[in-house]
């Protein structure tokens, strides 16, 4: 059981370090702030090399993971705290999801192991494992990132192109009566 | 196969990105490149350069879960890490000129759950399977 944990906090971890680069990587959007963007990188690259070490089963210092699983959680409450300024620069959705997947995997990976932990899960169940919290984890941080500066720019799908369908051939357009009304009045 | 799960799960999404590389060639229109594309299940965007990736990904993904267990590791990780990218590069080029594989929210969510199955399944399981091969 421990080691399917391991697994799913080491998930949790790979979407939190997606959130975390998605934010870092448009300094534009933290104008206010954009020195944020160097310990969110850095942060986000930090989880990524966390998430990569848990899923190889590698034993990790406690220090060595609340380091950059804890960083963007820390630096948006004292942020709030002390600069708000700053701390408005920072999208709220991405932050609160990427700091509930980023917590939840350390709070998950610094539990101790347990003496008869198994190092490899057993597939079947390491298989459930992956794919239940990939589905969950893959639409947490993709409704995170649309949050980001760069999804706010996304086009939601089934939109490109709807421009040029709008008018439908054969179709009379619609006609603003209160126009026609002014005009058979001059 | 059936005893290693990196074989199990590059067979499986091998043989799905190979059947919607096919269905989306029937969707997909006069599209080739472009952030234009047509909706594979109503969800999915995809043009012809979306639908030859997914069969190149998926026949790569096939022959190495029915080739042996290294090699379907060795492909998980790669596709995984690819897709990976893929989630986190593409959603900052969804509505520019660069987005040519007509990307879109739920492509976005379907390659980030891959990547995570992928990656997770070759970096996590199937350790000694190097091992195993050098003793043998």
């Amino acid at each position: 059981m421990d080691a399917l944990m391991r697994m799913a906090a080491a998930v949790s971890a790979l979407g939190a370090a997606l959130i975390a680069l998605a934010v870092g990587a448009a300094p534009s959007a933290l104008a206010s702030a954009p020195w944020l963007a160097v310990p969110l990188l850095a942060a986000g690259a930090g989880q990524l090399a966390v998430a990569v070490l848990a899923l190889r089963g590698r034993p990790l210092a406690v220090a060595s993971l609340l380091g950059p699983l804890a960083l963007p959680t820390v630096l948006w409450v004292g942020a709030l705290v002390l600069l708000p300024t700053a701390a408005a620069a920072l999208p709220l959705g991405p932050m609160l999801a990427e700091s509930a997947l980023a917590l939840g995997a350390a709070a998950l990976l610094a539990r101790p192991r347990g003496a008869r932990e198994r190092l490899e899960p057993r597939p079947l169940p390491a298989l459930l494992t992956l794919a239940c919290t990939a589905a969950v984890v893959a639409a947490i941080a993709t409704a995170a990132l649309a949050g980001t500066e760069a999804g706010r720019h996304a086009v939601p799908h089934g939109e490109h192109g709807q421009h040029q369908q709008q008018e439908q051939p054969g179709e009379a357009p619609q006609l603003d009566e209160s126009l026609l009304d002014e005009h058979d009045h001059h | 196969m059936t005893q290693s799960p990196n074989r199990l799960v590059a067979t499986i999404f091998g043989a799905v990105y190979l059947l919607v590389g096919v269905l989306g060639l029937f969707v997909a229109g006069s599209n080739f490149a472009g952030p234009d594309g047509g909706l594979l299940l109503g969800i999915f965007q995809v043009n012809h350069l979306h639908n030859i990736a997914h069969l190149a990904i998926g026949a790569a993904l096939l022959f190495a879960g029915l080739r042996s267990t290294p090699a379907a590791k060795g492909v998980n990780v790669t596709v995984g890490a690819v897709y990976l990218l893929l989630g986190i590069v593409g959603f900052f080029l969804v509505g520019t000129a660069l987005n040519i594989l007509a990307l879109n929210t739920a492509d976005h969510i379907l390659h980030l759950a891959s990547a995570i199955v992928l990656l997770g399944t070759g970096l996590a399981l199937d350790r000694g399977t190097r091992s195993q091969h050098a003793t043998a």
